[in-house]
């Protein structure tokens, strides 16, 4: 008699404590500080483009050609960020590398940055409308933008070496500051970054 | 004793109503046989969501984007994403349960490259819904997907070439260095399983190459493919639009589903168990019982237990049989085997690009073992409890309250041990692709099956440089 008491006491706590995790493994959402460094999946993410963008924008206005361009033309340099081409066999989100960027230049103070082409046009297209459609005080005039002196443009490529459960992947950022008159190269930056993966193997 | 007894006759209960998908579905692709879309969403319908409101919103959700309502089928696909989504979480009670009992207790999941399905659907849908960037988020999604799945693993199912390729082709307009990528990883899955890709996804990817400025690129193409005048889509197209540089020209791409996927189907076999491995299965060892059902599932996958019956019990040192219901992969049901598909003028051959019975027996293949040995080692842990019940019942009741028992637990055994023949039965055995350019302007596009008669799939506007798809199935 007391077996079977102790038997079903078991068994009663065995399937609370089956209900207990289960119900503690249901999804969670938590927030976290966007500045923290998350590596899940090896992928390039939101912190390689937010350290690569500020390493090399620090790297950029570190170098004589931005104390040259103010003694020249007695003016802080005008930037256009161009496109960051993706040369590697991975989908990278280049568009927030590219605002990574922008937003470094910008926050810096030391350069002015402009619309890149693709805003251009929509800029340039709500501009237009205003011609039409806008009061004559609120109304932008047309050919005042401001003109870029230099072009950001660059390249990502990635080089990826496995063997068995481990894998490295090897970043490669290049980016070019072309004087846009001249198509002179003021500056170029490279920074690499690589990964070590390890992947455990699975069973049946 | 009771409450043993109590969760063990519970099973079958439960079971009731999780096995009915496959039945439901036999009727439901008798109607898609028919053509009779109507009848197969009432016969689907009047089934109801059953216990899996899953599979329900994959196979209604099918024939709804057949039935020419993209906007609900988009709804069933929301639903399966977020589910999905929900059961990466894993059940830890069902999990538990259906070792006891069956796979059917789990919940389904979708397997292979259902869930890649999902995003092709969605696309097409909001494409029919000219919704265009609502179907790049498809796309992406889709693209994302498959970037996670290929790290699984190498087998072909993770990352099929055919939808790296779709990607490429729907993403081009949104952003061709994106679409660049997704040509790459299709030309290298291709390239991977020693199979040539399709001349016209090569003509796209030197084409963007030299668009985007990667001339080293092409330089390692012409050395993989030699030279691309051989190409469907040469140097004669090699212009900066998938139109070959004629701006007033646009491409349809036309994609047929072809039959209907392979079902997977419930086989009864009986493993013999002999007196010195009855002794493991019935010890507290649970490390040796497993090392014992993954030896009967080689042995059993070797084919050593064909022709084994229940009669078995008593020869040749054995102590009993187990009984065991195995899910088999079964047949895909083709519909044609030529397509070409004609517009403006122009007609194309197309491809099957997509073999979904082929991918989807691989994936059952693949996980074949680990089903045998999971049920195996469950048949036996049934088995040692139908004793232990049987022999509780015995001290407690004599002889016949113990055999009473013991034959109810084998019944109950016996009816729980269902296959999971769950899968989404509803997709197509194969899916076919023909690019037909066409210059700008309204067209109606036909297909030829088998060399017949044309038969038209629909009519589209194509601006120039527009890229449009068409999506149409044959049962």
């Amino acid at each position: 008699m007391l077996d079977n008491a102790l038997r079903v006491a078991r068994l009663a706590g065995f399937l609370a404590l089956a209900v207990a995790v289960a119900s503690a493994c249901g999804k969670k959402v938590r927030r976290i500080d966007p500045e923290t460094t998350t590596d899940l999946s090896g992928f390039w993410n939101d912190t390689d483009s937010r350290l690569v963008a500020e390493d090399m924008i620090n790297d950029c206005l570190t170098h004589p050609w931005i104390q040259q361009h103010v003694m020249d033309s007695e003016a802080k340099p005008v930037v256009i960020v161009g496109i960051v081409r993706n040369r590697s066999m991975e989908h990278i989100a280049t568009g927030t590398f590219i605002r990574d960027l922008e937003r470094a230049y910008v926050n810096s103070g030391q350069v002015r940055v402009v619309a890149n082409p693709l805003e251009r046009e929509e800029l340039r297209g709500e501009r237009q409308e205003q011609q039409d459609w806008a009061s004559e005080e609120t109304r932008k005039q047309l050919r005042e933008e401001t003109g870029a002196d230099y072009m950001l443009n660059g390249a990502i490529d990635v080089i990826v070496d496995r063997e068995g459960g481990r894998e490295v992947k090897f970043y490669q950022v290049d980016l070019f500051l072309t004087n846009i008159e001249s198509n002179e190269r003021v500056w170029i930056g490279q920074t690499k970054i690589k990964k070590e993966i390890s992947r455990g193997s699975v069973g049946l | 004793m009771r409450c043993k007894a109590a969760l063990v006759v519970a099973g079958p209960l439960w079971l009731a109503g999780c096995a009915g998908h496959a039945g439901t579905m036999q009727d439901v692709r008798a109607a898609l046989l028919r053509n009779d879309l109507e009848e197969a969403r009432a016969i689907l319908a009047d089934a109801g969501r059953g216990t899996d409101d899953l599979l329900f919103a994959l196979e209604d959700g099918l024939l709804l984007h057949y039935a020419g309502d993209p906007e609900l089928s988009n709804s069933r696909f929301e639903f399966v994403e977020q589910r999905v989504d929900d059961l990466y979480t894993k059940s830890i009670t069902r999990a538990v349960v259906s070792l006891v009992t069956s796979d059917l207790i789990l919940r389904f999941e979708p397997r292979g490259i259902e869930n890649f399905l999902v995003n092709y659907y969605r696309a097409l849908n909001y494409l029919e819904l000219d919704e265009p960037e609502a179907a790049w988020v498809e796309w992406r999604k889709l693209a994302t997907k498959l970037q996670f799945s290929r790290e699984q693993g190498d087998a072909v199912y993770r990352a099929p070439p055919f939808f790296d390729y779709l990607c490429g082709l729907g993403l081009e307009s949104d952003d061709p260095n994106d679409a660049y990528i997704s040509l790459r990883l299709a030309e290298a899955g291709y390239y991977r399983q020693g199979i040539a890709p399709p001349g016209q996804l090569l003509g796209d990817l030197m084409r963007l190459a030299q668009s985007l400025g990667f001339a080293d690129h092409i330089d390692v193409y012409r050395s993989r493919y030699g030279d691309e005048a051989q190409w469907p889509s040469g140097p004669d197209d090699a212009g900066a639009s998938f139109t070959g540089g004629r701006a007033d020209w646009g491409e349809i791409v036309v994609l047929v589903e072809d039959g209907l996927v392979a079902p997977i189907l419930e086989l009864d076999a009986y493993i013999p168990i002999t007196r010195e491995r009855s002794k493991v299965a019935r010890g507290d060892d649970r490390d040796l019982q497993l090392d014992l059902a993954q030896a009967l599932a080689w042995e059993y996958r070797r084919g050593d237990y064909l022709g084994v019956t229940e009669s078995y019990v008593g020869e040749r040192e054995i102590s009993y049989v187990l009984p065991m219901s195995f899910p088999v992969y079964g047949e895909g049901d083709p519909a044609f085997h030529s397509l070409a598909a004609v517009a403006g003028g122009n007609t194309a051959v197309a491809q099957p690009i997509l073999g979904i019975s082929a991918l989807q027996r691989q994936v059952f293949e693949d996980h074949l073992l680990g089903t045998f040995a999971k049920t195996i080692a469950r048949a036996m842990v049934k088995y040692a409890l139908a004793a232990a019940l049987k022999e509780e019942a015995e001290e407690e009741g004599g002889e016949a309250a113990g055999e009473v028992v013991g034959f109810l637990a084998n019944v109950v055994n016996v009816a729980t041990e269902r296959a999971d023949t769950r899968a989404w039965l509803g997709l197509p055995d194969r899916i076919w692709m023909a690019r037909l350019r066409v210059p700008a302007g309204r067209h109606e596009v036909r297909i030829l099956i088998d060399g017949g008669e044309e038969i038209p799939v629909g009519t589209l506007d194509v601006r120039g440089g527009e890229r449009r798809f068409l999506g149409y199935r044959v049962f």
